[in-house]
């Protein structure tokens, strides 16, 4: 097949023309060139990107070309060598690359049909930018969600905070500065304690109790708690738990607020007692001037019967002395029942020393009841003047029916047990922030039923025997110190000792300073 | 005498009497001020406060109003909240006192009030 020796070259069919001739040869070199430098740029494209669908047609489609090419050098070969088995060689090689490329393009139609075009993909490139942009901004927004909610929490007015539900107990896992000023401790001392640390165990209790209701039903607790009728040294919270939706770490965590309420129940108090005062004053009043004209008519006729006869029998006259006794005895009870309505009294308000108008008030008492043989002292203050504002008078008749009280309880005392010390302190502290003065008054009388609370400052209420005391001096003291500002507690001291009696303390604000529930 | 308290008025009359003084007694203000219109002499004024028909400080203002010296004495189940200083209507004297009254109290407030202690 490939012997040439009867063949007659290409060129002899041409007749050797040789514009023929050139017309073949060149056109198939241009062709042949044509051809070999298409794979070369398909075979770069395939190995540069290394993206590309199905790289392997690329390398068919190469070779199908460069026989495609050599066909047509083979051609201008044969034009001047009959060498036609060689060339058929190559036109046979170039049929098979040809069949197979033809071959493997075709089910490769559906394939390349369906592969996204430039549009689709420049569509899904700006969809993702898309998401892209909406995700930063969630990010963005979430974190200025959370700075916003870490400014809140910081700094809100009330007190905030975490626990979190460990199988040992409740523990703090956050709180905020205010929680911590509530508690009087600093922030890391809180966190990661358990209640029980740092509470007292009342409020410890309380709240984990609270804790555990609201952990295992889910739902919000809110409550009020605090000491009761210990004012103005009390305190009042309002708390609120929240259970919140557990985390990744599946711990069980509670939100908490707490607000002091002490003030808001203060003045609450305040109200409803000065209510009950002007009500009680009211009655007192109306009483007072009902019960003062018959007493008035009894006491006139007494005195009457009594000067118009001098030789009258002599119970006829006893009779009148003791019924004349009686309407000065009841002519005291309503001058201080009158007394009870009128708490601004007379004299000019101003500052005044309260340590000088105490010291007067018990150098009264002290000169009166010496020669009873009852000891009053007082310690001296140890700082300067103590400034007051209001009428000096008021303080100085409180400290006196104060005094009287004192004295009375110490003579009841007396009475039963001979050998008693007899004796009322008087003593004047500052509050720790220095702004109000208590004036406390100690006497030696065994104390008072502490059942009694603040019903001890209420018109007729006694525990003297009877004809020792009208129950009178401690309410109109206790409308003396409210008319100055202040307050009136009282509470017993040393009991089961000698010295057991019971202690009034006034307190009242001192002038300049700032009231103490503000400081904070 | 202004006293609408007809049992106090008898013994204070008579007491007061018997002590030198002569009493024109009124059950309320409204009678005082009326005997005073009618031209009744008196050098003194003793009422009580809460009366019918005209009270004690009115009865003051209305007096005083002509005669704003009038000595005055009251008495009272019940001082004003504001003390005597509140029923002073003129520059004349003005005592208050507080029932129960004792006579020999009243006489020696009265004699110091006329001789304008």
């Amino acid at each position: 097949m490939f012997d040439t020796a009867a063949l007659a070259p290409h060129g002899v069919c041409l007749l050797w023309r040789p514009e023929l001739i050139w017309l073949h040869a060149i056109s198939d070199a241009l062709t042949g060139l044509a051809y070999w430098s298409i794979p070369v740029v398909l075979i770069i494209i395939a190995r540069r990107r290394k993206d590309l669908i199905f790289p392997w047609a690329f390398d068919l489609f190469a070779l199908f070309i460069l026989a495609c090419g050599l066909t047509h050098f083979a051609a201008i070969w044969t034009l001047w060598n009959p060498d036609y088995g060689i060339e058929g060689a190559i036109k046979g090689a170039t049929a098979l690359v040809s069949v197979a490329t033809a071959v493997a393009l075709w089910p490769l139609l559906p394939r390349i049909l369906a592969l996204p075009t430039h549009d689709d993909l420049a569509a899904a490139n700006a969809a993702l930018t898309r998401e892209v942009a909406e995700r930063r901004d969630a990010e963005a927004r979430a974190r200025s969600s959370e700075a916003r909610f870490a400014r809140f929490f910081q700094h809100v007015a009330d007190g905030l905070f975490v626990v979190r539900a460990t199988t040992e107990g409740f523990e703090f896992e956050t709180v905020n500065p205010r929680f911590a000023a509530l508690l009087g401790l600093p922030v890391q001392r809180i966190e990661g304690a358990r209640p029980d640390s740092v509470l007292d165990p009342a409020a410890a209790a309380e709240l984990m109790l609270a804790l555990s209701t609201c952990l295992t039903s889910g739902t919000v607790q809110d409550w009020e708690s605090g000491t009761a009728g210990e004012a103005p040294d009390g305190r009042h919270w309002h708390t609120v738990l929240v259970p919140l939706p557990p985390e990744n770490d599946g711990a069980h965590r509670l939100l908490g607020s707490v607000r002091d309420i002490s003030a808001l129940r203060r003045l609450q108090a305040d109200l409803t007692e000065t209510a009950r005062r002007a009500v009680i004053g009211t009655m007192a009043a109306g009483v007072a001037h009902e019960m003062s004209q018959p007493v008035n008519i009894i006491g006139l006729w007494a005195e009457r019967g009594r000067a118009a006869m001098q030789d009258l029998p002599a119970i006829v006259r006893r009779a009148l002395e003791v019924a004349l006794d009686q309407t000065r005895r009841l002519g005291t009870l309503l001058d201080r029942m009158r007394d009870l309505t009128c708490e601004g009294g007379n004299g000019e308000a101003g500052p005044f020393d309260a340590a000088a108008t105490a010291g007067s008030a018990v150098e009264v008492a002290r000169r009166t009841w010496s020669l009873e043989g009852i000891a009053v002292e007082m310690e001296p203050p140890a700082t300067g003047p103590l400034t007051v504002f209001g009428r000096s008078g008021l303080l100085e008749q409180a400290m006196l029916h104060i005094l009287e009280n004192a004295r009375d309880a110490v003579e009841e005392r007396r009475r039963r047990d001979p050998g008693a010390p007899a004796r009322i302190a008087v003593a004047l502290t500052l509050s720790p922030d220095g702004g109000a003065l208590a004036i406390s008054v100690r006497d030696t009388g065994g104390g008072v039923p502490t059942e009694l609370g603040d019903r001890i400052f209420d018109p007729f209420v006694t525990t003297k025997d009877a004809g020792h005391g009208c129950g009178l001096g401690l309410p109109l003291a206790a409308g003396l110190v409210r008319a100055l500002g202040g307050s009136l507690r009282w509470r017993n001291h040393g009991p089961g000792t000698a010295e057991a009696g019971a202690e009034f303390r006034i307190h009242l604000p001192l002038l300049g300073a700032q009231a103490p529930d503000r400081a904070a | 005498m202004a006293e609408d308290e007809p049992l106090a008025a008898e013994v204070l009359q008579e007491a007061l009497t018997e002590e030198g003084f002569a009493v024109l007694a009124a059950p309320d203000g409204q009678a005082a001020l009326d005997m005073a219109e009618a031209g009744a002499g008196f050098d003194l004024l003793l009422t009580d406060l809460r009366m019918p028909r005209l009270d004690g400080q009115e009865l003051i203002r209305r007096l005083r109003a002509r005669r704003p010296d009038l000595p005055v004495v009251v008495m009272t189940g019940f001082p004003p909240p504001g003390g005597p200083d509140s029923l002073h209507d003129g520059p004349g004297p003005l005592r208050l006192m507080t029932k129960p009254i004792h006579i020999a109290g009243l006489v020696a407030t009265l004699r110091a009030v006329m001789r304008g202690d």
